[in-house]
């Protein structure tokens, strides 16, 4: 069988795969749509682009319709009061905050406020890991464990092998995102980051590059998938690094396409922060310890975005 | 005049039959592949030639290329050309005579079969493909997918050039949107799409285009094809992101392992400036094994720090370590000592800083503030809280001899408490993974080789 929209071959066997993979959309092998520049680690899938996003987390998750069934099962809840107890003791602490009204009032300059810090297990069980190998749809393996030294060390091996099923174009990505702004009962919130001027992060790496992904928090499906986006360099070596990035510097993209008509981030709704590693040429072990994660205001910072924000003509590029 | 014609016109002086030139269009089947009716047809004309010529057409056929482009080309490039054609000629005539049709779906891309894999062999794939192809149909796109999917065995995946050439098999003017319903609904789509992906595989391996390449994509495509937007996206950003790194390297990193190993090395010492990256050779010294370089990076702070580093404390050669120049991975070695846990630290009690019921006012001395417990020397870069780093170093071999060379090499270059002070070679560091050359080369096989199943 053949693409429906160029050359590629579909062989009976990989049809099996495709229709087994949970990630396939259609019989065209190759994304159909002519969009900007790849940002580099990511897995290109195929998938049209349509207007209609069912769900948060990307087209092609499993995606239970009937949940109303599911909801009257007691056994669902068995596990239930623990959690109540422990939200209400969020929602309790939230409330006193509310109460007693006490934000930063000066941001002073080049002080770090660390927002995530890497020292005990507990601070990094809010971090995920996620790679190629969960979606099946790679073999890379990563992990996120603490250090000899008593830091964050996020490790593991990157593949660029993928099943040949015409639908993946590539692949080979690890990821350690940290948890969605929650608060109590599960609600999503975000933070506000909007009188920080840079990302401050003490790392260790080995030479590799790294991602870092601003999630934002959006109500609306075309906006699900809007992340800015910007790299991290690490030296290599034995000698630890502080690396301070402008948060203007960071580009928007939306599903690892880097978009036209770019924007200031939207400090306000920040959701979480994650870092990728992965492309297609390198291929190997990778090593990143992590001190800490902070934000710093800076006064002579002034830059909203380093990126041109003129217009350009109608109908030739996104608008 | 079209591609054909002008084609036709060049056989013809050089003095090739009308019958000899659909030959050639038979020969040249062998670079695209799938089912087109151009490649039915082209089997049928073979079928025909056969059976005219019988069998000695095959032995005909090496002399005929060989006079097709001995007027037009010089030595090196007549030599090459020569190659291929009675590769690919040959080839896939017998394959054709021997299986006559085949309406297989498997790729038929005799890039694959070319044995001197070279880009002089690339390009004169290219330069056959349209000398002999009229510009019809949609050959080219499958011509150009199994161009885009050999160029790394030929070794032209970074080259501009090449990707240049690629774009140059479409002919120009035929794909311009001539009207705004079709500039709209995308006109041409399985060509667009190609050059879309091409351009794709040009980023992927960093390559940035030049503004000749605007030309050629307009000419093509029209101002509003997508190929030509996306050019100029890329245009936009790729300049912008190239020189992005604070530790800019050479594209492409250079293969030589000597050099690597410099470009490293100077990458790990950007922590101090002063530092000085010296290659050693082992033959310098004396009853060492190995015949090997040894680069070795070490800053006149460092120096000073061994001179005052106690004698009863030993000193590690830890490693190897990784470190990546983009996809290259090179192992280093470490010169450490343990971080001295008596030394004298500044205090700073934060709610003294804060409080301003207490404030220190330099001038008017106060009771109980006492300055000389404040003031200690600021610790150097070297002096991290994992170690003490006196020196880093790659050498060739990456083996213990070459390590003890280092450490010698060291002494006599202006280290010389290195002689006194006991120095433990260890393959095991309290400052992360180590690992050998051996599990270096094990680890980029495995990598290559591992391929359990993939369970969805």
């Amino acid at each position: 069988m053949q693409c429906y929209k160029c050359y590629h071959l579909l062989s009976p066997t990989s049809m099996k795969n495709v229709l087994r993979l949970p990630l396939a959309q259609s019989l065209s092998c190759i994304k159909y749509s002519p969009a900007g520049p790849i940002v580099p680690s990511v897995i290109v899938l195929n998938s049209r682009s349509y207007i209609y996003e069912p769900d948060k987390k990307g087209k092609g998750y499993p995606y239970q319709k009937d949940v109303w069934p599911e909801f009257f099962k007691l056994e669902n809840y068995r596990g239930i009061w623990p959690f109540i107890v422990k939200e209400s003791k969020n929602a309790w602490e939230e409330f006193k905050d509310h109460w007693r009204n006490d934000p930063i009032m000066d941001y002073r300059h080049n002080e770090v406020d660390i927002w995530w810090r890497f020292r005990t297990e507990k601070d990094l069980e809010k971090w995920v890991v996620t790679t190629d190998s969960d979606l099946a749809v790679g073999r890379s393996e990563a992990s996120l464990t603490i250090s000899p030294q008593g830091y964050a060390l996020f490790s593991g091996k990157i593949s660029t092998d993928f099943p040949q099923d015409g639908i993946i174009k590539r692949s080979g990505f690890a990821n350690l995102g940290s948890l969605p702004a929650m608060k109590s009962f599960g609600r999503e919130t975000a933070y506000d980051w909007t009188l920080y001027t840079h990302l401050v992060m003490r790392v260790r790496g080995d030479g590799r590059s790294y991602m870092i992904n601003m999630h934002l928090k959006n109500t609306a499906d075309a906006w699900w998938f809007d992340i800015y986006h910007f790299i991290l360099f690490t030296r290599g070596g034995p000698y630890w690094q502080t690396s301070k990035i402008p948060l203007s510097k960071f580009f928007l993209g939306s599903k690892g396409r880097i978009q036209d008509s770019q924007f200031p981030p939207p400090l306000e709704r920040i959701m979480k922060l994650s870092f990728t590693i992965g492309e297609g040429t390198q291929s190997g072990p990778f090593s990143l310890e992590i001190q800490y994660i902070g934000l710093t205001h800076d006064d002579t910072h002034r830059e909203e975005t380093a990126y041109e924000m003129y217009q350009v003509p109608v109908f030739l590029v996104a608008h | 005049m079209s591609r054909r014609f002008l084609s036709l016109i060049q056989t013809i002086r050089s003095g090739i039959s009308a019958q000899q030139f659909t030959n050639q269009v038979v020969s040249a089947k062998c670079l695209y592949y799938g089912i087109s009716p151009f490649h039915t047809c082209s089997n049928l004309l073979q079928k025909e030639n056969t059976k005219k010529q019988g069998e000695e057409h095959a032995k005909d056929e090496q002399r005929e290329n060989h006079d097709d482009s001995s007027d037009n080309k010089d030595q090196q490039r007549q030599e090459q050309d020569q190659d291929k054609d009675t590769q690919f000629g040959n080839e896939s005539e017998s394959k054709g005579s021997k299986t006559g049709f085949n309406f297989s779906l498997v790729p038929v891309d005799d890039f694959s079969r070319v044995e001197n894999k070279t880009k002089i062999a690339f390009h004169d794939a290219i330069d056959i493909y349209k000398r002999r192809t009229p510009p019809t149909g949609t050959e080219h796109i499958a011509f150009i997918y199994a161009a885009l999917k050999h160029m790394k065995e030929f070794g032209v995946h970074k080259d501009l050039q090449t990707y240049k050439a690629l774009i140059d098999v479409l002919p120009k003017g035929k794909y311009v949107p001539r009207s705004m319903f079709q500039s709209e609904y995308y006109f041409h789509p399985r060509e667009q799409q190609c050059i879309v992906d091409l351009l794709e595989q040009m980023e992927d391996n960093a390559v940035i285009p030049d503004w000749e390449m605007e030309t050629m994509l307009v000419n093509i495509f029209g101002r509003r094809g997508y190929p030509v937007r996306r050019y100029w996206r890329m245009m936009y950003w790729m300049p912008k992101f190239k020189n992005l790194s604070p530790w800019p390297l050479p594209s492409p990193v250079p293969e030589d392992t000597l050099e690597l190993a410099k470009l490293a090395i100077k990458r790990i010492m950007t922590v101090d400036h002063q530092s000085e990256i010296t290659v050693f050779q082992t033959k310098d010294v004396e009853n060492s094994i190995d015949d090997t370089w040894i680069v070795s990076g070490q800053s006149p702070v460092q120096r000073k720090l061994l001179e005052n580093h106690p004698v009863n404390k030993p000193i590690y050669v830890e490693g190897g370590f990784r470190i990546y120049l983009r996809e290259m991975p090179m192992l280093y070695f470490i010169l450490r000592a343990e971080p001295d846990r008596n030394r004298k630290i500044p205090v700073r009690d934060d709610y003294k800083a804060d409080n301003v019921s207490q404030l220190n006012f330099p001038y008017i001395a106060t009771a109980g503030a006492s300055a000389d417990d404040d003031i200690v020397n600021k610790p150097t870069v070297h002096e991290q809280e994992d170690g003490t780093f006196f020196a880093v170093c790659a050498t060739g071999t990456s083996s213990k001899d070459s390590l003890l060379s280092w450490i010698r090499c060291l002494e006599k270059h202006g280290n010389p408490k290195l002689g006194k002070v006991s120095v433990l070679f260890t393959f095991k560091s309290p400052i992360g993974a180590t690992v050998s050359i051996e599990d270096e080369n094990e680890g980029q096989k495995s990598v290559d080789q591992e391929k359990p199943p993939i369970e969805s």
